[in-house]
């Protein structure tokens, strides 16, 4: 008998019996929707935690900043930085040549005065917490590489990469001009006026002139690529640095000497991590990786994960038992039936075969529903985590669609249903052919 | 000694006995039965419930062990054989026909016949025309798609006559084939099974109570209490 053969009986047989394999399919069903909506919540938690340790940035990032390394702190995720030394294109290119470096993003951070509007698109009032110009930073990254740094969007888009009048601004930035994070969504749109602060003069005459231009903001993000609560395009950063360097005094204004406030470095996988540390602190530069911490919030999470797996599996395995059930159940109705096809010259084998695919289709059909149900229940809870996250203006959780995730829910319930049907089709193949036929 | 049946013999069985274990001791129900049946002919095997007639069949045809004796059909000694064998045995040299019709009741009339060629192999489509052909050779071709529910008595146990004969076996064993129908069905089965060995060259043995039945049969075997009374 063909495994062809095989799926035909059984599929007959299951559609005669069509109460009790429903009943089967859904017990197997539940189970994999426990185990899959577990999984796949988990999973998204377990990024989005990972993620608020990251700051939204790679696992695997180094911060590397414009000083010398303390060493007495190197193995720190924080460490307290060395003597100033200037991070130039030079230095950018050293480390982008080390082993295990996957990239390097450069980060500019200037000062900048700040002008909000006093009222928003939307016509409200704006109640600021600081009268007048808000002087601050603001920190011009590579916006094509944004996902290889710690910035978050919370609202709206980030700001295109060479983009000359549009800057996204942060949960500071809100809580300065009196907008509350829930409605962070409010800005987006508002026109800023931005000005380069430059200095002249030494002395009692120094007196200070800004360079002003005009921004859109598009975005609202949470951030850690630099201090400043602006994030714009790196060109718009570095021309506005460029203005202000040329002034006179500028230490007073925090403008580092540096080309460079900051370059973001990922690793090839968080274990490379003390690795590249390591050497960019042999090239001369200090680092700072919340590697440490990241380890020590994985181990929890995966500990989390193999609970909420057990749950799911012990779920899982309850409906194999009841799949184990239904085919004894079913080996004694159809006893006469085994004893036809043993006369009709069925071996053992054939005969373990019907009620194993029988077996593997109600555990297929049952983890092909569960796991979409899961994926459906994980959605719902999604979304409601997201309405309440949102409304806490907090970076929101993406489920995906973790098919690698389904596929090994649908095959684990398949291959847990043979196993249970391996009993069940081994009793069925061993009975004796009289015996199943009947008696005198 | 090895025994070797005489040529022309389809089935030879030579102090054949039979015990079911009871809790107060094997129950004989069949003791030292010898018998030889020619090939091509039909035979009928008689005698009241409980004499033994259905577990000889079961013997013949390979549903149950030989336990003591010699049970030779068409060159295979039934004792000596593995449980593979046997199961290749039961779908290549013999033919049931139940009382009950032992018909799957999900499958139509067609593929109940198409069963029995499952297990040898063999194309989809040859299976299917062939299980065609013989639901034809029944009378039943206007019956194809239907399922035992809807089948009278007599289709359905021309339906599990042509199954028994899917595999062109060389002994049709047949218990009590006409227990179950009408006297026109009956007549109607009767006649089908009767062909058998001048169509198709196969030796039938029949079991029944109905001597009517018994009187058309070339051989009569009689089985009381386990033994055979008269050959």
């Amino acid at each position: 008998m063909t495994w062809r053969d095989a799926i035909a009986l059984a599929r007959r047989s299951v559609g005669r019996r069509g109460g009790r394999a429903l009943l089967t399919v859904l017990a197997v069903a539940l189970g994999a929707a426990l185990l899959s909506s577990l999984l796949i919540a988990s999973t998204a938690a377990k990024q989005r935690v990972l993620d608020q340790v990251s700051e939204g940035g790679p696992l695997a990032g180094i911060k590397v900043v414009p000083a010398a390394p303390n060493p007495g702190s190197l193995d720190s995720d924080n460490p307290s930085p060395g003597a100033p030394r200037p991070l130039d294109d030079a230095a950018r290119a050293r480390i982008a040549q080390l082993d295990n470096v996957v990239s390097v993003v450069p980060v500019v951070a200037t000062p900048v005065l700040i002008v909000p509007p006093d009222t928003l698109p939307s016509g409200a009032a704006l109640t600021p917490r600081d009268r007048g110009p808000i002087f601050d930073s603001e920190v011009g990254v590579d916006l094509a590489r944004a996902s290889s740094l710690p910035i978050s969007l919370l609202d709206g888009r980030l700001p295109i990469a060479d983009a000359t009048t549009e800057v996204a601004v942060t949960l500071d930035f809100l809580s300065r001009i009196g907008v509350d994070k829930a409605n962070a969504g409010r800005v987006l749109g508002t026109e800023l006026m931005l000005g380069a602060p430059r200095a002249f003069g030494t002395g009692p005459g120094r007196h200070f002139r800004a360079l002003w231009s005009r921004v859109v903001v598009v975005g609202v993000v949470a951030q850690e690529a630099g201090d400043g609560l602006l994030i714009a395009p790196i060109a718009l950063a570095q021309t506005t640095r460029e203005w202000t360097l040329r002034g006179s005094v500028i230490d007073d204004l925090g403008a580092k000497p540096s080309p460079y406030t900051a370059l973001f470095v990922v690793a090839h996988g968080l274990e490379h991590v003390p690795d590249v540390r390591s050497e960019i602190a042999s090239v001369g530069f200090s680092t700072s990786a919340p590697e440490t911490l990241i380890a020590q919030v994985q181990r929890y999470l995966h500990v989390v994960e193999l609970v909420l797996g057990g749950i799911g599996i012990i779920a899982l395995a309850i409906a194999a038992l009841g799949i184990s059930n239904a085919m004894l159940a079913a080996i004694r109705e159809r006893r006469r039936e085994i004893g036809v096809l043993k006369a009709l010259g069925a071996a053992d084998r054939d005969v373990r075969r019907v009620f194993l695919v029988e077996a593997g289709a109600l555990g297929f059909v049952g983890g092909t529903i569960g796991a979409m149900a899961g994926y459906g229940v994980a959605s719902v809870l999604a979304a409601v985590v997201n309405n309440y996250l949102a409304s806490q203006g907090l970076q929101t959780v993406s489920l995906g669609l973790p098919g690698a995730l389904l596929v090994a829910v649908i095959g684990g319930a398949t291959l847990l249903a043979l196993g249970a049907g391996i009993l069940p089709a081994r009793r069925a193949s061993r009975m004796p052919a009289r015996q199943a036929i009947g008696d005198d | 000694m090895e025994h070797r049946p005489a040529a022309g013999v389809a089935v030879d069985v030579r102090g054949l006995s039979f015990a079911y274990p009871t809790p107060d001791g094997p129950l004989t129900v069949l003791d030292d039965v010898s018998f030889s049946l020619p090939a091509g002919g039909v035979a009928a095997i008689t005698g009241p419930s409980g004499s033994g007639k259905t577990t000889l069949l079961s013997l013949l045809g390979g549903l149950d062990r030989v336990p003591r004796g010699i049970v030779q059909v068409a060159d295979h000694e039934l004792g000596a054989l593995s449980r593979a064998e046997i199961a290749a045995y039961r779908r290549d040299v013999v033919g049931f026909v139940f009382q009950d019709f032992g018909l799957l009741g999900q499958l139509t009339a067609l593929e109940n016949v198409e069963l029995a060629l499952m297990f040898g192999g063999g194309s989809r489509r040859r299976r299917r025309e062939r299980a065609r052909g013989l639901l034809s050779s029944v009378g039943l071709a206007h019956r194809l798609g239907h399922r035992p529910r809807a089948l009278s008595g007599g289709e359905k146990q021309r339906v599990a006559i042509a199954r028994a004969l899917a595999n062109e076996p060389r002994l049709v064993l047949a218990d009590e084939p006409t227990g179950n129908l009408d006297a026109v069905s009956t007549a109607t089965v009767l006649d089908v099974l009767l062909r058998i060995p001048t169509e198709r060259g196969a030796t039938v043995v029949v079991c029944t109570h109905d001597q009517a039945i018994a009187a058309r049969a070339a051989t009569r075997l009689h089985i009381d209490e386990g033994r055979l009374v008269v050959a």
